[in-house]
């Protein structure tokens, strides 16, 4: 009998190890792109093609050199305040019309809301060019204006997730403040917004994601390094100084951290928002 | 009104883009001087006389096919090792997940890192198992390799979020009532688990496909705008930006643009119809 | 309209999993007034900005950018009302300057390209200079004694003149002295009144590749520092045959012409068949930059952008010497390389513009551009300044400089460059690694080339 547990107590131990080992590698490969880049930018020049992982003498100057060549300090803050403009309205006005659609009744709801619905099948190539040239007709080329009025009032898939959010509150709640004689706007404020945390969550992190790792658009609007993204001023300095591994892999260390950092903090709602729009396969 | 700043976004930046670039479509334009209106000469062009449209479509497709198959596949055993209550686990979805946090822009910078013949990790580990450098990004045929490498490499934790998510929900009791019939868990996986998530894994081709179809900023990022070399990465989001920002000819790439969304609703509506005939009633 | 186009039906099922009953108003609330605080800060910054500059649109990598910052504050200095603001351009600039100006912002001042900047011409993008020459007869006067015909007509389009040049940046060969010495090799022409034969050529390039046991190359004969590309057609130049008649605005490149097409073979020879030169597959290991300025490579084909790069190169003492004549060509030419300075049609800076213009491609522009060793300025009184020879003294064949623009040949101008470019690219990569013949260019690339250049 005995022996029979000892078998069985081996091969689970067997299969643990197994699993953990496959793990461990599916971590690695996943890390491993990642890893290398930060062991790069803390290489010199010289040692940049050599295999170990570990720099022999971190050069930390390549992050100062990051600052130096680019201006990096300003495209921070750049992408900060579009991502945090757009992150604020979309929340705010989303979370607006996402309960109008749900609870009030108004004139052409519905026909309204299946339009929605129609432009969240749009591609993005589709548009592209129609935008581009409204921001010109509006002459707002080059400035920052055009990487925030678009996203800000709200798109449609915000409004979509945020309505049916409010669809799966219970009525009770806005019964008896409808019975205490509350305002629409009241209803909104006081009682349901604070019940909204997990959603809003959701869309502020999938939109500020979004608007930190855009490119394209910043791409075809942006000439000015003082108004530009960091994607872009990533690019641009690869463009300019190529092959400089070091000083590359130190900037996109730099644009990756504020993300990583979101990220770990924010996990779930990072995850459930990959998941509803499917732009991380992106 | 709650709807109106939102609505009005909607319709301006949405649906207005999508009537203009249908009507746009339909001219000759390069926004110096005034439109000019060929009716579906654009189209007729683009089908017969454009020799780089052909050359597209196979690439996008090959891109498309190479991404998908590699990331379905992988993220299925990833997502199954996964789903298990081993100690620590969370460590390692959080590993495993984190490249959702980055751009596509540092991911192709970092990347472009790996794959350089001379500096690059991967010939360095190839050299270290006595193969030859590999040209990743010089070589058309293999460019288009790198690309769908880093394509993939993103996509996997996409499309292991939602797997995962899914396979949570298949009860236990099936997988219980199965070991004890005495299946393996090869025969468990296959029988139990992926019958039961056709739903996510449908939602994961769909939103991968049109993720690929579309693709544009790692594929600009890491082999150029100009389609890598000799045109091996030439994809349709490389096509349409090239037609517009650089032949300025936008209104052939509007065309395009439509032309593109009407492949994807077709491939998305097929696909929808085929898992629904699937779907498994339980 | 960047959080876009999902597919709806997952919402439901993930977001009423995690509800938390943590108050939201204090965070909303904390947001919304950092981010009113911040709208603010950004809106007097981005407000308050003096749009009143000049921009000055180029690409330049870090070292040119630092001779342009030097014109520029000179100019600044005796045009103190003027403010220069430089827009340094990204990877593909032709690509950025076409999507600036369709957006309706573009640049005052241009850095226009021999090959790229019809297509603006054409579309109106760029001013006609010629009604400010007209008005200020006397300086266009002594432009146009001073200026070398052939650079000047380069932005000669369609009778308007759409840019000024400001260097020339035609190819040559630069090679290794010491090698050539250490290899007893007969050194190569001064100038380029005295051609070199391809077949020399090669001999020279063949003597100076070294190998190793295995048969590897460890030091190559010849590199190309420029455009492969553009370099095989080059080589077909020099075979007899030009790129393209007219010269501006051709209806047809002779990419079906045997002798060009000899060219272009002759080229791709010497990586594929000869093994002188790195194929594109052994350049990914070290740019040939590095090649040449390591001293693997004894023979290096660029223009004079690259001549601060390897003068800086420790170890490397290096002379310049002219490109081989085909069999069927007589004489050696480099390339009309040149970019110049023009102006938008747009702006609303044009007189400031001018001055500016006038000035870099003027003779105190010119002369500063001479001092550093960066390029090769466009005026013979700054060719041939002693201020020009002074940077240079490193070399001793300094007449394949000062000559190269008289002794060069055309690339063609065409508004279709961009299209014709891609086109070039696919068909040209299987001819330079050897799988397929130049001739085949004839079938594949002469018909579609021609059909872009035709339509309209």
């Amino acid at each position: 009998m005995s022996s029979h547990i000892a078998r069985v107590v081996r091969h689970s131990i067997v299969r643990s190890a197994v699993l953990y080992s496959a793990l461990i590698a599916m971590a690695w490969c996943a890390l491993f792109p990642i890893l290398w880049g930060l062991s790069g930018s803390l290489k010199s020049q010289a040692e940049i093609s050599a295999p170990n992982l570990l720099p022999t003498r971190p050069q930390w100057s390549n992050y100062a050199d990051v600052f130096a060549l680019m201006p990096f300090g300003r495209m921070f803050v750049n992408t900060v305040l579009y991502a945090g403009c757009v992150t604020a309205g979309q929340v705010f006005f989303c979370s607006l019309a996402g309960y109008a659609f749900a609870r009030l009744e108004f004139r052409g709801r519905e026909t309204s809301f299946v339009l929605y619905l129609a432009t969240l099948m749009v591609p993005l190539t589709v548009t592209v060019i129609p935008q581009f040239i409204l921001m010109r007709t509006f002459g707002w080329t080059d400035t920052p204006w055009a990487m925030i009025v678009p996203g800000l009032f709200g798109t449609a898939f915000g409004t979509y997730l945020m309505r049916q959010f409010f669809r799966t509150l219970p009525t009770d709640l806005e019964k008896a403040a409808i019975i205490d004689g509350c305002s629409p706007w009241q209803i909104y404020w006081k009682i349901l917004l604070p019940h909204t945390k997990p959603a809003v969550m959701v869309l502020a992190v999938l939109t500020w994601v979004s608007v930190w790792n855009d490119f394209l658009w910043p791409l075809v609007m942006i000439q000015r390094d003082s108004i530009a993204t960091l994607n872009l001023g990533l690019v641009r300095l690869g463009g300019q100084y190529v092959a400089d591994w070091p000083v590359l892999m130190a900037a996109s260390m730099l644009i990756l951290l504020p993300l990583v950092v979101i990220y770990v903090v924010a996990q779930r709602a990072f995850v459930s928002g990959i998941v509803l729009t499917g732009f991380g396969g992106r | 009104m709650f709807v109106a700043p939102n609505l009005a976004a909607v319709a301006v930046f949405m649906l207005f883009p999508l009537g203009f670039s249908l009507y746009m479509s339909f001219q000759k334009w390069d926004l110096f001087t005034p439109p000019e209106f060929v009716g579906l000469a654009n189209f007729k062009q683009l089908f017969t006389a454009d020799p780089l449209f052909p050359i597209a479509l196979r690439n996008t497709v090959i891109f498309t096919i190479g991404t998908l198959v590699p990331t379905l596949l992988i993220s299925l055993i990833v997502a199954a090792a996964l789903n298990r209550k081993l100690k620590g686990i969370s460590i390692f979805r959080t590993a495993i997940f984190l490249p959702l946090a980055v751009s596509a822009v540092v991911m192709a910078v970092v990347w472009q890192f790996l794959f350089n013949t001379n500096n690059g990790l991967l010939n360095i580990m190839l050299g270290w198992i006595g193969l030859g450098p590999v040209p990743w990004l010089i070589d058309p045929n293999w460019a288009m390799v790198s690309l769908c490498l880093v394509s993939a490499w993103k996509s996997v934790p996409f499309a292991t979020v939602v797997l995962l998510a899914a396979m949570q929900g298949v009860p236990e009791t099936l997988y219980q009532a199965a070991k004890i019939d005495g299946a393996g868990a090869v025969r468990r996986l296959f029988f139990i688990t992926l019958p039961l998530i056709r739903g996510a894994v449908s939602f994961v081709v769909v939103i991968s496909i049109i993720n690929a179809f579309q693709a544009f900023d790692q594929v600009y990022v890491l082999t150029g705008g100009h389609g890598g070399p000799e045109t091996g990465t030439y994809v349709l989001g490389i096509m349409l930006f090239q037609h517009a920002f650089a032949f300025l000819e936008f209104g052939y790439a509007s065309a395009l643009a439509w032309v593109m969304f009407a492949i994807l609703v077709v491939l998305t509506a097929v696909q929808l119809r085929l898992a629904r005939r699937n779907a498994l009633e339980y | 309209m960047s959080v876009s186009g999902p597919v709806p039906g997952m919402a439901n099922a993930h977001i009423g999993s995690a509800m938390l009953d943590v108050p939201l108003r204090r965070r909303t609330l904390l947001r919304g007034a950092g981010t009113l605080g911040a709208s603010i800060a950004l809106w007097t910054a981005g407000c308050g900005r003096d749009d009143n500059a000049l921009t000055f649109f180029f690409q330049a990598n870090p070292a040119e950018a630092a001779a342009r910052l030097r014109v520029i504050a000179e100019f600044e200095r005796r045009y103190p009302d003027v403010r220069v603001r430089t827009v340094l351009s990204g990877p593909d600039p032709m690509q950025q300057m076409s999507t600036f100006c369709a957006g309706g912002k573009c640049p005052d001042v241009l850095m226009a390209w021999e090959l790229t900047y019809a297509g603006l011409a054409d579309r109106g993008v760029l001013l006609d200079l010629d009604t400010l020459l007209a008005r200020d007869r006397v300086n266009a006067e002594q432009l146009k004694a001073d200026s070398i015909g052939s650079l000047y007509e380069t932005f000669t389009f369609k009778r308007g003149q759409y840019a000024l040049p400001e260097q020339w940046s035609g190819n040559f060969l630069f090679y290794n002295t010491k090698l050539f010495a250490e290899a007893n090799v007969k050194p190569p022409p001064a100038r380029w009144e005295q051609p070199w034969s391809y077949a020399g050529f090669l001999d020279t390039a063949q003597a100076l590749t070294e190998r190793d046991s295995s048969g590897k190359v460890t030091r190559w004969g010849f590199v190309d520092t420029w455009v492969p590309a553009y370099s095989a057609g080059v080589f077909g130049m020099n075979n007899g045959t030009p790129w393209c008649v007219p010269r501006t605005d051709p209806h047809h490149l002779n990419f079906d012409d045997d002798a060009f097409l000899e060219g272009i073979q002759l080229y791709a020879d010497l990586a594929a068949k000869h093994r002188v030169a790195p194929a594109a597959v052994d350049q990914q290991s070290m740019s040939t930059m590095d090649l040449f300025s390591s001293g693997k490579a004894a023979m290096a084909m660029g223009g004079h952008w690259r001549y601060q790069t390897f003068s800086r190169a420790e170890g490397l003492d290096f002379d310049v010497t002219v490109l081989p004549t085909g069999p069927r060509g007589d004489v050696g030419r480099s390339n009309i390389g040149t970019t110049g300075l023009a102006i938008s049609a747009a702006s609303p800076r044009k007189d400031q513009a001018w001055e500016f213009v006038k000035f870099v491609t003027g003779p105190v522009g010119q002369a500063i551009i001479a001092e550093t060793d960066l390029f090769v300025p466009v005026l013979r009184s700054a060719i041939d300044s002693p201020g020009f020879a002074n940077a240079h003294n490193r070399i001793r064949n300094l007449a394949v400089l000062t000559g190269g623009p008289a002794n060069s040949g055309y690339l063609p101008v065409t508004p279709a460059w961009e299209k014709i470019d891609a086109l070039m690219d696919r068909s040209f990569g299987p001819v330079l690694r050897g799988t397929r013949p130049a001739t085949s260019l004839a079938s594949d690339l002469s018909p579609e080339v021609d059909r872009v250049l035709r339509s309209p």
